[in-house]
Formats: C-alpha cells, structure tokens, sequence
C-alpha cells in the first residue's frame, strides 16, 4: 500500500466511525441530526487542544475528547426531547453553525485560522509511521463496530429502536423515551468524538470550516445511501461515498452536488438505501441465502 | 358527585385497583372531560362508553399518564400516580392498546412483545446493557404470543401484519408488562363480526388470568357481552355507572346515545 491509499483509508475509518455514530442517532433512535459534523468538531478541538496547550498525548487527549463530546451531545440530545422531526433536524442544522462560527470566533479555538502543530501519535517515543496510525484508526473501527453489535442485541438498543418506531408506543411499554433519546445522542456523538481526535492527530492541523454543514450532509448522505438503520449500511455507504470522489478525481469539485443529488435519488427511490432492510438489493441478497436452507425467510427473525 | 345511577354491585370483598377522582382536562378551553369519578376493583372488566367525543380516549390518556388532567387526580392501589408520565405508570403495572394500532412496523412481532418484557430493566443502568429476549424471556413472550394465536408469526415483521393480527400483538406486547391493569382503546374497531368474537374470547382469558380490564368500545354486543360494570360519558360527563343490564336501560345512556324521545 502506497502512502495516498493509506491517507485514504484512514479517512475511510473516521467516516465509517462518524456514519456508525449518526446511525445510532438517526437510523436506531430516529432523531434526525443534520449537524453531525458539529460533534466530529467538538472531538477534534477538544483532542487538538489537549494536546497542543495542555500536553497531553493522543491516548489520553482521544478519551477525554470522546467524554466531552458524549457531554455536548447529551446537551442536545436534551434539547431533542422537547423538539419533533423537522424542527429537531432545522434545531441542529443550527448547531452545526453555531458550533463552527464559535470555532472560528472565539480565540479560544484558535480563530479561522484553526490550531496547528498537534502531535501524531508516538508509542514508547517512537512517532507513529501513517501506516500504523492506519492500524490504529482499523483497531477503533473494530472497537466501534463490536460495540454497536452489542448495543444492538442489549436491552438498551431494543428501547432506542422501539423510540425510534413508534415513541407512544414506547413510551407506553416503560421506555422513557427522553432519558433514551439523550443516551442515543450521548452515544452517536461520542462516535463523532472519537472520530474528531482521529482526524486532529492525522491531519496535524484543524479549521473551523472542516466540521461545517457540508460536511454532516456527507455523513448523512453516506448513512442514507448504505442504509439507515442498518450496521452494514453506514459501512458500505461511508466506503462508497468517501472513495468515490478518490476514485473519479474530477467529481472532487463536485462532491456536494453528487452527495445532495444522491440523497435525493436515494430518498425518491430506495428510501431503505442500498442495502438496508428490504431494500432490493439487500432482499435479493438475503433469498440468495436463504434459498438453501429449509424454513427460509420466516426463521430469521425467531432467533 | 355523580349524577347518574349508581348501583352497588356488592363486590365490598374486592380491593380498588384505579380510582379516578374527579378529574377534569380542557384543550384549548375545550372541556374534554368534566369531573369524572369512578373506580374500578381488581378482577373487573370495566366498560367505558359513550358517543364520539365523548372523553372516553382521554380519560384513558389520563390514566396511563400521557398527559396530566387540568384537575383532580389518579389513584392506582391507592397511590397517586396523577403526574407519572406515560413510562413509569406503565412500569408500575397499567398497560394499554390504542386506538390506531401502534406497532413497531420494523421490528419483528417477537420484538415487539420483548420490548414491553424489558419493563425491570428500562428503570436501571445496569440491566441496560444485557443482552435482550435471552432464552426465559423469549420463552415468556412466546407464550404470550400463543395466548394471542400469533406464535406462527413471531418473524415476521410487525408492519407486514394485517391490523386484526397486529390488535392481537399489541394485546401481546401489553400484557408483557406483567400488568394489574389492562387498558383496551377500541379492541375491535375495524374488525369483522368473527374477529371481535375472538378478540371477546381473548379478553376473557386474560381476565381469567388475573389481570383486570378496562375497555373503551363502541360494540355494544361486545360491551355489555365482556364488561362487569359500564360507565356511560357524555359531553366529558359520566352520565350514569352500573351493571351492564341496568346500563343498557338506563334512559338517560338511551337518550345520550338516540336522542331525546319525541
């Protein structure tokens, strides 16, 4: 692997690790967030700030900036219990501004110029090569995606999808739906923290315009185009969608028409996305597979 | 007090489970309901009839604690759970169905009951994070599935069902609460003649089981069939409380329902 595929890759991961964040807002719980990129913001500051005044090294500055981000995010996620569909989505299109403009204002964050001079990561003194950074964003993907298994078979995921479905219904099975509405935007955003510090250590350098709308459009583009809801879908939409513009080098000018033309298509068309549940594709799949074995489809869901 | 008939049923023996003390609700300066007293004991089926717009919905809404009345309170084994909210009053054992099925249309029908069994847990931190629908309480939301004769359909997804058989899931799902009190919104609006018998049929059995029953319909033959007792609302005013027979002859539950006599 030559060095571009490595940068590449390792922007894969944090997409992958912001798009699996938003699912569990967006896809399990049903609380559209539009302003994704605030939080993969507030990871990358708090991690790059930690690190840059205080001296702290990348392995501390990622928790703390997971906890602190998890911490603004339950803020919201408060918020969000008070606030339907569309006013919660146009509420954090407005925190997603919010945040970049204090980002960019206040000196604190270092201005529109952004806080340079963070660390890559060394282990025992020995800075870390890209490719070994490489293994350390792989090694938080599978940490991310093991415990989003988890969530998804726990009690607790049961009750965010339950939230996400029918809230009243919910609600009136003893899921209280605020205190689980919180718990999911504590546990999206701490995902887009984690991803935050990644990208802060990788980068070296951060500016406010980086976590802005554009961004949390490709990070809801991404999880819409895989399929919301769905574990396998954040992961082949953040793929797909973050090598695209790699891979057709012309489209990179055109990212975000591409991206909002794809959601809309996706919305028009496949609103299950590529390979979420009942989606074409995903069902064609799934008959593949199941057509060898004796009770079929009906099995599935009973285990 | 009340204005209508109120006629002993002897039933002294058995304990009050809900008490609701003159409660009241207005939206918007519109009176739902006017001082509405009535009690029901363990054991009942208890009747809740009257016109449309009538507050029999939002008496229901009121005691399962979505929204608070304006005045007046709410006792369950006497302790007053006016202003639990929806979630707790459900932990502490009343469970309801709607209206308007309310599944979890992604969710296959054996999830559906499993959130209602996950009620120890959802109050907790620790539970949270355990596994779900391990082996005891798959077994317990299987059962419940076949009381309801929708063990066939356990994955299938709930909004892939029929409305008939997705009322019968949420009787499921409610009664995964391990309810005292089982609040039915309409059972069987929507349902043909030999659905609402099986529905009656179901009813019965979960009473026999132990749980009591409150029950919003607009089926007389499936009222005075299944209820105890019946109060009558009208205009969000209880118009008159009893057995069912007496109810069904009671002039002023005829005139609210036909209209005054020429």
């Amino acid at each position: 692997m030559g060095l571009y595929q490595v940068t590449v890759a390792i922007t894969t991961g944090i997409y992958i690790i912001l798009t699996m964040g938003l699912n569990t807002i967006t896809g399990y719980t049903g609380q559209v967030s539009l302003g994704h990129a605030a939080f993969f913001g507030v990871g990358a500051y708090a991690s790059a700030i930690l690190s840059v005044r205080y001296g702290f090294p990348f392995w501390v500055a990622l928790p703390l900036a997971i906890i602190s981000t998890a911490l603004v995010g339950a803020v919201l996620g408060a918020v969000s219990t008070r606030l339907r569909e569309d006013s919660l989505a146009i509420t954090t299109i407005g925190i997603n501004f919010v945040m970049v403009s204090v980002f960019k204002y206040s000196s604190f964050f270092g201005g529109a110029l952004g806080i340079g001079g963070i660390r890559y990561p060394s282990l025992f003194g020995h800075t870390l090569t890209k490719p070994e950074y490489l293994l350390v964003v792989a090694a938080c993907v599978a940490l991310g995606v093991w415990l989003d298994r988890r969530l998804v078979r726990s009690w607790l995921g049961l009750a965010l999808r339950a939230v996400g479905q029918d809230e009243a219904a919910a609600e009136s099975l003893g899921v209280d739906s605020p205190r689980f509405k919180i718990v999911a935007f504590m546990i999206g955003t701490a995902y887009a923290g984690a991803a935050g510090s990644l990208y802060a250590h990788f980068m070296t350098f951060i500016s406010p315009q980086d976590f802005g709308f554009p961004m949390s459009i490709s990070i809801i583009s991404m999880a819409v185009f895989g399929g919301l809801g769905t574990l396998r879908g954040a992961i082949l939409g953040s793929c797909v969608l973050g090598l695209a513009p790699e891979v057709f080098r012309p489209l990179v000018e055109y990212r975000n028409l591409m991206y909002g033309a794809l959601l809309l298509l996706m919305m028009r068309f496949q609103p299950q996305g590529l390979i979420g549940d009942g989606s074409v594709v995903w069902e064609r799949i799934r008959s593949l597979f199941a057509s060898g074995r004796v009770p079929g489809r009906a099995e599935r869901g009973g285990v | 007090m009340d204005h209508g008939v109120e006629i002993d049923l002897d039933r002294g023996c058995r304990a009050i489970l809900l008490e609701v003390r003159s409660v009241s609700k207005q939206f918007h300066g519109v009176r739902a309901l006017q001082d509405v007293t009535l009690s029901v004991r363990q054991g009942q089926v208890f009747g809740v009839v009257g016109p449309n717009g009538a507050g029999k919905t939002t008496l229901f809404n009121i005691v399962c604690g979505v929204y608070p009345p304006s005045g007046g309170s709410v006792l369950f084994q006497g302790r007053d759970i006016t202003r639990l909210g929806s979630a707790r009053t459900a932990r502490l054992g009343i469970a309801r169905t709607f209206q308007i099925v309310r599944s979890f249309p992604r969710m296959t029908v054996l999830d559906n009951v499993l959130v209602g069994c996950g009620h120890r847990v959802y109050g907790t931190l620790s539970g949270l994070v355990g596994t779900y629908g391990r082996e005891a309480v798959r077994g317990k939301a299987m059962d419940l599935l076949e009381l309801v004769g929708l063990e066939h359909a356990a994955g299938t997804l709930a909004g892939k069902l029929p409305i008939a058989l997705q009322r019968r899931m949420e009787v499921a799902r409610a009664l995964a609460l391990d309810p005292l009190l089982l609040l039915l919104d309409e059972p069987c609006a929507g349902l043909a003649f030999g659905e609402s018998q099986d529905l009656v049929e179901l009813v019965r059995r979960v009473r026999d089981g132990g749980v009591t029953v409150m029950i919003v319909e607009h089926n007389m033959g499936v009222v005075m069939s299944l209820c105890d007792e019946i109060a009558v609302l009208d205009f969000g005013v209880k118009i008159a409380q009893g057995p069912s027979a007496a109810i069904s002859s009671n002039p002023r539950v005829i005139e609210a329902y036909l209209g005054k006599e020429a």
